[in-house]
């Protein structure tokens, strides 16, 4: 509305003024005509000077040209004008869109972060419990003095667990790797955990293999797997039995090996290929068990592929198996809390700034 | 026949490009996703429709860098469907690359060879 006067102010304004300003010319030319001819500035001559000279016709004329013309530039300077007010209407529209966007996503950044809040401290709280849970390496370094067990969950809470058993003159040593990381791989970390105390303690099943077995048995029916199931879930472990009086470890695998070191010989013991739970293999065959002796200042390891997975910092090398025996051979010598030191500083170096692909575990003992 | 099935690769899950008009089924990347079931279940099942009514000649090739064990369970359930293909007396077989200095890789190869009932290749890259 106030645009549409003013629109109309501008070009009557611009136009009177062109026309002023043109009427400016017939007056100066007749006065100056009426000098040059000596006639005298009464209206009669001035009358007789605008009759007898049409040149003065032409030059009547200007204020109407000037006045058009001005009206003309008045237009268009009312669209320059119209045109920035709409301009900065449009900048104002803007900014207060962008500010409401803002605001909206202010909002969804306050959820998010209240969200992750309750989530981590969430699964802080989970942690304590799970390590309230699986605290049992107290009870084998109280057994083993030289032993170290690196534990480095992704996120937290972890599905790698470190188990020890003390049963009749056996002590029963395993590295576990459930399936999953985080939250799922600590619900499958607590499975393991109490389906291997139940068979051990109270089953009172002492030969290695045969715990995987049962283990494997009873893995399936906890989660239901024996039919079409859609959880595939379970574990990977290498479990020692080792019996002191004899000097003899009883070891069987699901997926990952032990390694036996002694001097700066390393003997590998593979695992059996099938994981605990899960897939039903048509060819899955019963856990085997090997047996070996050990001379006092051996030393066992085991680990999860957590370590043996873990990208280079340039993502383009895993550290793999051979550094790992790499570094326990040649650390053989050394107290296992400098071998354990070492060991992460290794793994710090190698990873650098890449994220860790997935739950650690290294168990080493010595004998 | 089934619709070829393509799914593009994220950080944590590899590309998937089972190809119906050649029979040339690529898996290529990383699996490691966070929800292995949800990643998986929809590829598992097209494979199962597949399977049924399988063309002449179904090669699998597998390029997969790294799998966490939840994604290994998975990965070995696809594979095995592919047995139907063999059992029924087609022409399926899987393609295992590595890289060579990648022993981890390897060793799951050798390992799924082991126990698959489907001709098994393994190659370097």
């Amino acid at each position: 509305m106030s645009s549409g006067l003013s629109t109309k102010d501008a070009r009557v304004q611009y136009a009177i003024y062109g026309a002023l300003f043109g009427f400016a010319f017939p007056v100066v030319a007749t006065l100056f005509d009426a000098f040059v001819r000596d006639m005298g500035f009464g209206l009669s001559s001035l009358i007789e000077v605008q009759r007898t000279q049409p040149l003065h016709w032409i030059i009547d004329t200007a204020p109407l040209f000037l006045g058009f013309f001005a009206c003309l530039a008045g237009i268009k300077q009312q669209e320059v004008v119209e045109a920035n007010d709409g301009l900065e209407l449009k900048v104002q529209q803007r900014t207060e869109m962008l500010h409401e966007q803002n605001e909206e996503l202010r909002t969804i950044q306050d959820e998010l972060e209240d969200s992750l809040h309750r989530i981590s401290q969430s699964i802080n709280y989970a942690q304590r419990i799970q390590e309230a849970i699986i605290s049992n390496t107290q009870e084998l370094k109280a057994q083993f003095q030289e032993s170290s067990v690196m534990f480095r969950p992704r996120d937290v809470v972890s599905g790698d667990f470190p188990w020890y058993v003390r049963k009749d003159n056996y002590h029963f040593i395993a590295a576990v790797d459930c399936t999953g990381h985080g939250v799922p791989g600590a619900f499958m970390s607590l499975i393991g955990y109490f389906l291997l105390n139940k068979i051990v303690k109270e089953q009172g099943m002492l030969d290695t293999n045969d715990i995987l077995c049962e283990l494997h048995k009873e893995v399936v029916n906890v989660l239901n797997q024996e039919t079409e199931s859609d959880v595939h879930d379970g574990m990977d472990l290498a479990l020692c039995r080792i019996d002191v009086a004899n000097g003899e470890i009883m070891y069987s695998g699901a997926g990952n090996p032990v390694y036996h070191m002694r001097d700066e010989d390393l003997v590998e013991y593979k695992a059996d290929f099938w994981s605990i739970g899960g897939t039903q293999y048509k060819k899955r065959k019963p856990y085997s068990a090997q047996k070996f002796k050990y001379k006092s200042g051996d030393m066992i390891s085991m680990f999860s592929d957590g370590i043996t997975d873990q990208f280079s910092a340039d993502g383009s090398t895993k550290f793999g198996y051979r550094r790992v025996k790499d570094h326990l051979i040649a650390n053989y010598n050394k107290p296992l809390s400098e071998v354990h030191e070492s060991f992460e500083k290794e793994l710090n170096l190698w990873m650098g700034d890449h994220r860790q692909m997935d739950d650690m575990l290294l168990m080493n003992v010595r004998l | 026949m089934v619709d070829s099935l393509r799914i593009g690769a994220t950080e944590d899950t590899p590309e998937i490009d089972f190809d119906t008009t050649t029979g040339v089924f690529k898996v290529t990347g990383r699996a490691l996703p966070e929800n292995a079931h949800e990643f998986f279940k929809p590829i598992e099942e097209w494979v199962q429709s597949y399977v049924e009514s399988p063309l002449e000649s179904t090669v699998v090739e597998m390029r997969i860098d790294y799998f966490n064990s939840a994604a290994t369970r998975y990965i070995f359930n696809l594979l095995m469907c592919f047995e139907d293909i063999v059992d029924d007396g087609g022409d399926a077989k899987v393609i295992w690359y590595y890289k060579e200095d990648d022993d981890m890789i390897e060793t799951k190869g050798e390992e799924l060879a082991s126990i698959l009932e489907v001709p098994f290749e393994m190659k370097t890259l």
